[in-house]
């Protein structure tokens, strides 16, 4: 059993390998070229005989703009491509890529972009097709610019349904589809349309949804439909990141703000139950005032027992936790700042 | 055949592509079309929507900067070109 955390940087595609304790870390990279920015890397388990997954990473290069890579061998070799990937000579151009989703048993992959769209593709990311619907919708002269642009920047596809699918697009609120993408529902928002971090939590009947925005953090347990203000307890209602259990449905994690005169502290916060209560997990971190960001994809956790739990900073800092986040151990000090963060596991 | 010289971070993302090469094409945007025949997917990387060259790369034939309808003549040589300001 080995644990990957496969980390996108503004400087390529980075790995840091472990055992299943999770306490010593190797890292490589960059594995792509270091001139590509990557928002996004996931990892699909190997099917039939095939001894690892594939990583797909998503991203741009300032020359060569977007483009979604993959790599058959944990990231020694990687292809690329953006076929498709683009609306037209007409426009507008796709400046980056954004987002990416597996639908369950792998076969389709979703990339969101910017200007905000969703892309599918069912040949592993050979070519891309758009799913015009979302930029159809008549709510779309409301989507607003964050200052990280206006792209589709979350995507989550239901475990068992992957015609079940929600987004989330710049300052443009959520958005939900019953049927693969050829048709969304803007669902409410909750607090504002900034949505930063948006994950749908595992197991249980009902659709339960976390949401960290700039304005709070929020819960949902119908699907979007309607949200509950979880944030009370919490020292600050913005940040970036939401990420979840891999079991448990009733535990989540942030990172609020801490801008103190002087450096905030860098601090996880942990429910166990659903929102009521959050507890602050620091050791392990920095004592001292920092100066850097969690961005929304710097949380993760991995699929153990117990549940491994990483958090990566704009200033190029990787932390790991292998114990729900009691405790924290640096895996890596200085890379460059990381954009997204995901652990997988490989069974070889 | 043109000369055609390539600069070393996209020849980096197709593996066993080299710096300069021979290609015959009457255009810039036939050069480009011919490297993505041999190359698939390298016309993605240096031109966006329009079609037009990507906004930090610079394609110069015979040292005059071009652009996709530039003829490019039997000995040229055309030469892409990675701005600094793009990294």
């Amino acid at each position: 059993m080995r644990v990957l955390l496969l980390i996108g940087t503004r400087k390529g595609v980075f790995v840091a390998e472990s055992d299943g304790g999770r306490e010593a870390w190797r890292l490589r990279g960059p594995l792509t070229s270091g001139t590509w920015a990557f928002n996004d890397v996931c990892y699909r388990p190997p099917a039939g005989a095939a001894p690892v997954g594939r990583i797909y990473a998503a991203g741009s290069s300032n020359w060569y703009g977007p483009a979604v890579w993959w790599s058959d061998d944990l990231g020694a070799t990687w292809e690329h491509s953006s076929a498709g990937l683009t609306y037209g000579d007409a426009g507008p151009a796709v400046a980056d890529a954004w987002s990416l989703a597996l639908a369950p048993g792998g076969e389709t992959l979703y990339a969101g972009v910017d200007p905000a769209g969703l892309f599918r593709s069912r040949d592993e990311g050979a070519t891309w097709e758009h799913l015009p619907a979302l930029r159809a919708h008549p709510s779309r002269p409301t989507w607003q610019p964050t200052k990280a642009g206006l792209p589709l920047h979350a995507i989550l596809v239901h475990p068992t349904d992957p015609r079940r699918l929600w987004v989330a697009v710049g300052a443009g609120g959520v958005y939900r589809s019953g049927d693969g993408g050829d048709s969304w529902e803007r669902l409410p928002d909750a607090g504002g349309p900034a949505v930063l971090g948006l994950a749908l939590a595992p197991g249980g009947a009902a659709d339960r949804l976390y949401q960290q925005s700039r304005h709070g953090v929020y819960r949902s347990d119908d699907g979007g439909a309607s949200w509950e203000d979880v944030s009370a307890g919490l020292p600050c209602r913005h940040g970036f990141p939401v990420a979840l259990h891999p079991r448990d449905r009733e535990t989540a994690y942030v990172v609020p703000r801490d801008d103190a005169p002087g450096g905030g502290r860098l601090a996880v916060w942990r429910t166990r139950d659903a929102g009521g209560r959050w507890e602050r997990l620091d050791r392990g971190l920095p004592a001292g005032p920092v100066h850097t960001r969690v961005l929304r994809r710097g949380l993760a956790s991995d699929g153990l027992e117990p549940a491994g739990v990483y958090l990566a900073t704009f200033s190029g800092r990787l932390f790991a936790s292998p114990d729900e986040g009691e405790t924290w151990r640096t895996v890596a000090p200085y890379l460059p700042p990381i954009l997204s963060l995901t652990a997988a596991t490989v069974d070889k | 055949m043109a000369d055609v010289v390539l600069p070393r971070t996209l020849v980096e993302l197709f593996p066993g592509a080299p710096r300069r090469l021979e290609v015959q094409a009457p255009s810039v945007g036939a050069v480009i079309d011919r490297l993505d025949a041999t190359y698939p997917g390298m016309r993605n990387r240096l031109l966006d929507a329009g079609p037009q060259i990507r906004r930090h790369l610079m394609v110069y034939v015979d040292q005059e900067r071009a652009g996709l309808e530039t003829p490019v003549a039997a000995g040229s040589e055309v030469r892409i070109i990675a701005a600094v300001s793009g990294g």
